[in-house]
């Protein structure tokens, strides 16, 4: 019975992935974990997302929605350390010399990569080659929601590809 | 009428002596709660079966109304015998796993496209809550079939209390969830359950939100705090709001279905909620907060028992 199974001593520390095994007697660990350590056991998701695109319109559940059993059984809020939280953005930072004022944020997504990149003072670029479709950004932009007008990237490509044709060689 | 229920908020007062008889006397049934307020896990709680044996020697009506889906109302019969508790028939237990069933029989099998299109359920859940769907003449997807349309649509997804849930049932729930005249229900919104021994295990509300943040789609949930299954209490025994106290020990469903029923409510101590919540929740400034404080609180139910005729 999972709930009798011990508890490792030296575990300070939830950390929730995309994982295809997931299942209650996990869930049920992670609880008792969270529930020993209170504030001393760290909660922490790797990122939000809700479902993983697959071609023809299906999609399989993403690591947001374990991210949100374990929040829920446990009743306090992960760390989320993927897009569009700024930690990424600034362990990239940390490690190079960046300019946000001259650094360009390249994605498909617009409430990750835009948002994180707006977010973090970057211009950002969306390309069409993805998720995100260009009504879907003519939407926001017309929105009165300031939370909406957050994932308007400043420019749009169809492709990386079209970057080719402004570089030299 | 029973209590002081309906305008201004509750108080939280200690219910005994001639407070107890003047609440008491009027009240004409109880509904309870069952996990935390009759028993914990195996053992009853102290005086509750001599309890429900006074209310019916005074002629109340003691009715059951449980979020927990685990279990048919059959099996909960024997568990109420099990454990001393006499003369608690099946058709006084209203369980969420019932109600849900109730529910999604209305909803697939009541309307004018019912009859041989009423699609099947695909259940997270155990065998209690599996049942009490066939039960309800409704019809279960398997796990693991072929591609949502091969066979007779699933016309709803039902999320209950699944110690065996797994990614590739979450991964299954969004593949009939595609369909949006696929119902999404959970049986009740309990993030998690106290054991016995102090821990704590996951509940419905946990998969529940797993289900939602991948399918984009809000749960009708069935179960307390939700009226559902008070409409279904009074369909069967036509009870009176304003004569009936609801007893229970988790503010967040029960007190608060207590309230959103007309009912005055009774916090008893012997399960989850804390006296110190409720007086929380009395001084907080939010609206919200204020309507899950109880009228009365008890430590026990067995204090209830001086508030009835000998």
């Amino acid at each position: 019975d999972w709930a009798q199974a011990p508890l490792d001593p030296a575990v300070r520390a939830v950390l929730v992935g995309f994982d295809e095994h997931f299942s209650y007697a996990k869930l049920c660990q992670a609880l008792r974990y969270l529930l020993r350590g209170g504030p001393g056991c760290l909660l922490v998701g790797t990122n939000r997302d809700h479902r993983l695109p697959l071609e023809g319109g299906a999609a399989i559940p993403g690591t947001g929605c374990l991210v949100k059993a374990v929040e829920t059984a446990a009743q306090r809020e992960a760390f989320i350390v993927g897009k569009p939280n700024r930690y990424m953005f600034d362990c990239v930072a940390s490690e190079f010399d960046i300019d946000p004022a001259r650094t360009i944020m390249v994605g498909d997504r617009l409430d990750t990569d835009i948002l994180m990149g707006n977010s973090c003072g970057l211009t950002t670029l969306l390309t069409l080659t993805g998720v995100t479709t260009l009504d879907e950004v003519k939407g926001h932009q017309e929105s009165d929601c300031p939370a909406r007008q957050s994932l308007v990237p400043d420019y749009y490509v169809d492709s990386i590809a079209d970057l080719l044709a402004v570089l030299g060689d | 009428p029973a209590g002081c229920s309906g305008g201004g908020m509750a108080s939280c007062r200690r219910l005994s002596g001639a407070g107890l008889r003047e609440v008491l006397g009027p009240a004409e049934g109880l509904l309870f709660d069952c996990d935390g307020v009759l028993w914990a896990g195996e053992r009853a709680v102290p005086g509750a079966p001599e309890l429900l044996e006074r209310l019916r020697r005074s002629g109340k009506t003691a009715l059951f109304v449980s979020n927990n889906s685990r279990r048919s109302v059959a099996e909960l019969e024997r568990r109420f015998s099990r454990l001393g508790f006499r003369g608690v028939r099946a058709e006084h237990v209203f369980s969420s796993a019932l109600c849900s069933a109730l529910f999604l029989r209305q909803r697939l099998l009541g309307g004018a496209g019912s009859g041989n299109g009423a699609g099947r359920v695909f259940v997270l859940g155990g065998e209690g809550l599996r049942g009490e769907v066939r039960d309800a003449g409704l019809r279960l997807a398997g796990e693991g079939e072929p591609a949502p349309g091969a066979a007779e649509p699933v016309r709803a997804v039902l999320v209950g209390y699944d110690d065996q849930f797994t990614f590739g049932k979450l991964a299954q729930a969004c593949g009939y969830l595609r369909d949006p005249q696929c119902l999404l229900v959970a049986t009740d919104p309990d993030p998690w359950h106290p054991l016995s021994d102090g821990q704590r295990t996951p509940g419905t509300g946990s998969l529940t939100a797993a289900v939602e943040t991948a399918s984009g789609r809000k749960a009708l949930v069935v179960g307390k705090p939700n009226t559902y299954m008070f409409d279904c209490i009074v369909e069967r025994f036509g009870i009176d709001p304003s004569r009936t106290l609801m007893v229970g020990d988790r503010l967040e469903t029960d007190i608060l279905f207590g309230k959103n029923c007309g009912l005055s409510t009774i916090l008893t101590l012997t399960g989850v909620s804390r006296l110190e919540e409720a007086q929380a929740y009395m001084a907080s400034d939010s609206a919200a907060a204020k309507d899950l404080v109880p009228n009365y609180y008890v430590d026990s139910i067995a204090d209830l028992i001086p508030g009835l005729d000998e």
